[in-house]
């Protein structure tokens, strides 16, 4: 077998191993009522397919992606220019130290008593989240180019602007993309606990929490399905777009 | 290495250019933070001269913030809070870490193993494994354990991560060298586990900020105590002074926490230094 096919059938295996033990048990032993194995998970899943789940679903993501967006466009020109300018990071310096450190999400009452149990309160919330690693991993990339490169550029002729599109931003993307990734992550968790804290009246959150409060495992799961299968295809959307984008740099994104 | 980035630019792009390495230049002691230190200042001054000016309870201002911190400093409400969270998370991180220490020494024993395995966990990153929470409560019960057990989780899959890397790195020839030296199988564990120290503290970075977390969401979905729920607390009370003060302790104390694992981090790799801002 050739290492490609490998690579693709061996963590298969693994889960089909994983999954097949775990049904297993759950034919051996009596599971609590709230233990599903992993057939009953797939039959809740298929069960909740209704528009009602697809309205949960869309809610949820488009939160999760409105949060993520603000977060993306201030956090990467703010952390270029923090990486060239000095006295920009110098000022900034104390301000992500502290923020970068406190878990964000403690701030949700507070902003629940400011915004209101509203939209504007829970997408600020994520945003909020979701900057500091992006802005930290920004940082870092613009901070690691190569002098060289640039060095490389003025030498054939190429002016400040060339070498800023043509050289810095190839230079960064790798970064960038491992930053905007763990954004994306960050992101949803933050908007499971909004949408729960934050009193939503719609998304996943909510259908999780009505779940819990009816004990209606069904739907908890179906949830949870939901919720990893929004992470996954994001990911995926994400890591298609590098792939897709011609002339990066650089293959070391951490995975 | 004969160049080190120095704080002059290339010209016209403001990119930190190169220049020869002196001893001078070598990043060993930071400068003090003196535009930073000023800037709080300005921010602190900023925030209690519009709060006194708009004069609204929902906006407190910086010394309404201080008070009502030292009050709950003072009933030891805040403190206690802090224990709670503070004592969950550090449950939960030593569970997730010493189940990833074992599982992962294992994965390292057979490259099979870490093929089948390393892709299934770099899998499982980007999902929210917060939403299992609920279903957690219902089988562990709204006390600490359902969050005990959700920081376990989020702390095994990056340290698994990182226990597998470090275990990996040490090759077959040293292990050839223990049992020729004849080691017993304690003997050469130790030390491969010493060899794993690094990694591990590593993945300590970016396990302990989640930790905070997921702490701190569990109080705040389910109540009971903790910082997240004297926050939720303060919130539903409209007391926005009494859930700030405790914001700035979580912010203090995510602090503390950061700079502890970092100093650890410099103790086990002393090399990366001067790399790592």
């Amino acid at each position: 077998m050739s290492d490609s096919v490998l690579r693709w059938t061996r963590p298969l295996a693994a889960l089909v191993v994983i999954f097949g033990l775990w049904q297993l048990a759950g034919r051996v032993w009596t599971f609590p009522g709230y233990l599903f194995t992993p057939g009953e998970i797939a039959r809740a899943w298929f069960a909740s397919l209704d528009p009602e789940t697809g309205s949960a679903v869309l809610a949820t993501t488009l939160r999760a992606v409105a949060g993520f967006l603000i977060a993306t466009a201030v956090a990467l020109p703010v952390a270029t220019v923090a990486a060239l300018v000095r006295p920009v990071e110098r000022i900034l310096e104390p301000y992500i130290g502290f923020f970068f450190a406190l878990p964000k999400i403690s701030l949700l009452p507070l902003l629940v008593v400011w915004l209101g149990y509203s939209d504007s309160a829970r997408i600020t919330m994520i945003a909020v989240s979701a900057f500091f690693p992006i802005f930290v991993y920004m940082f870092a990339g613009v901070r690691g180019i190569n002098p060289g490169y640039l060095k490389v550029a003025s030498n054939v002729g190429a002016s400040r602007r060339e070498r800023f599109l043509h050289v810095v931003l190839p230079a960064v993307a790798p970064m960038a993309m491992a930053g905007v990734r763990i954004g994306v992550a960050i992101s949803l968790i933050v908007t499971f606990a909004a949408e729960v804290v934050g009193q939503s009246p719609n998304g996943l959150g909510r259908l999780i929490q009505d779940g819990f409060s009816a004990l209606d495992y069904d739907q908890m799961y179906a949830g949870i399905v939901m919720f990893a299968l929004i992470g996954l295809g994001l990911d995926m959307l994400l890591r298609l777009m590098t792939r897709r984008s011609p002339g990066l740099w650089g293959e070391g994104v951490p995975a | 290495m004969t160049e080190l980035v120095n704080r002059k630019t290339v010209a016209g792009t403001g990119v930190p250019g190169p220049k020869r390495l002196t001893i001078r230049h070598l990043p060993l002691r930071r400068s003090f933070n003196v535009l930073g230190l000023l800037a709080v200042a300005v921010g602190l001054a900023l925030w209690q001269i519009l709060a006194v000016q708009a004069d609204n309870f929902l906006f407190p201002s910086l010394s309404a913030v201080v008070e009502a911190f030292w009050d709950s400093l003072r009933d030891g409400s805040l403190l206690e809070a802090l224990q709670i969270t503070l004592l969950k998370g550090l449950v939960g991180l030593l569970l997730g870490v010493a189940a990833a220490l074992v599982l992962g020494r294992v994965m390292a024993t057979s490259t099979v193993l870490t093929a089948s395995l390393a892709p299934l966990i770099s899998g499982v990153f980007p999902i929210p494994r917060l939403a299992m929470y609920p279903l957690m409560v219902v089988a562990l019960g709204a006390g600490g354990q359902a969050a005990i057990a959700l920081v376990a989780i989020e702390a095994f899959f990056p340290m698994l991560y990182s226990v597998q890397l470090g275990a990996s790195s040490v090759t077959q020839r040293y292990r050839w060298l223990m049992s020729n030296v004849g080691a017993s199988f304690g003997q050469r564990e130790a030390l491969v586990l010493r060899a794993m120290t690094p990694s591990v503290v590593a993945g300590l970075r970016n396990a302990v900020p989640t930790v905070l977390v997921v702490v701190v969401v569990t109080e705040l979905v389910m109540g009971g105590s903790g910082t997240g729920f004297l926050v939720r607390d303060a919130g539903s009370q409209f007391e926005p002074a009494r859930a700030l003060a405790v914001v700035v302790a979580l912010g203090i104390v995510g602090v503390m926490l950061n700079v502890l694992v970092k100093k650890l981090f410099e103790r086990t790799q002393p090399w990366s230094l001067s790399l790592q801002s």
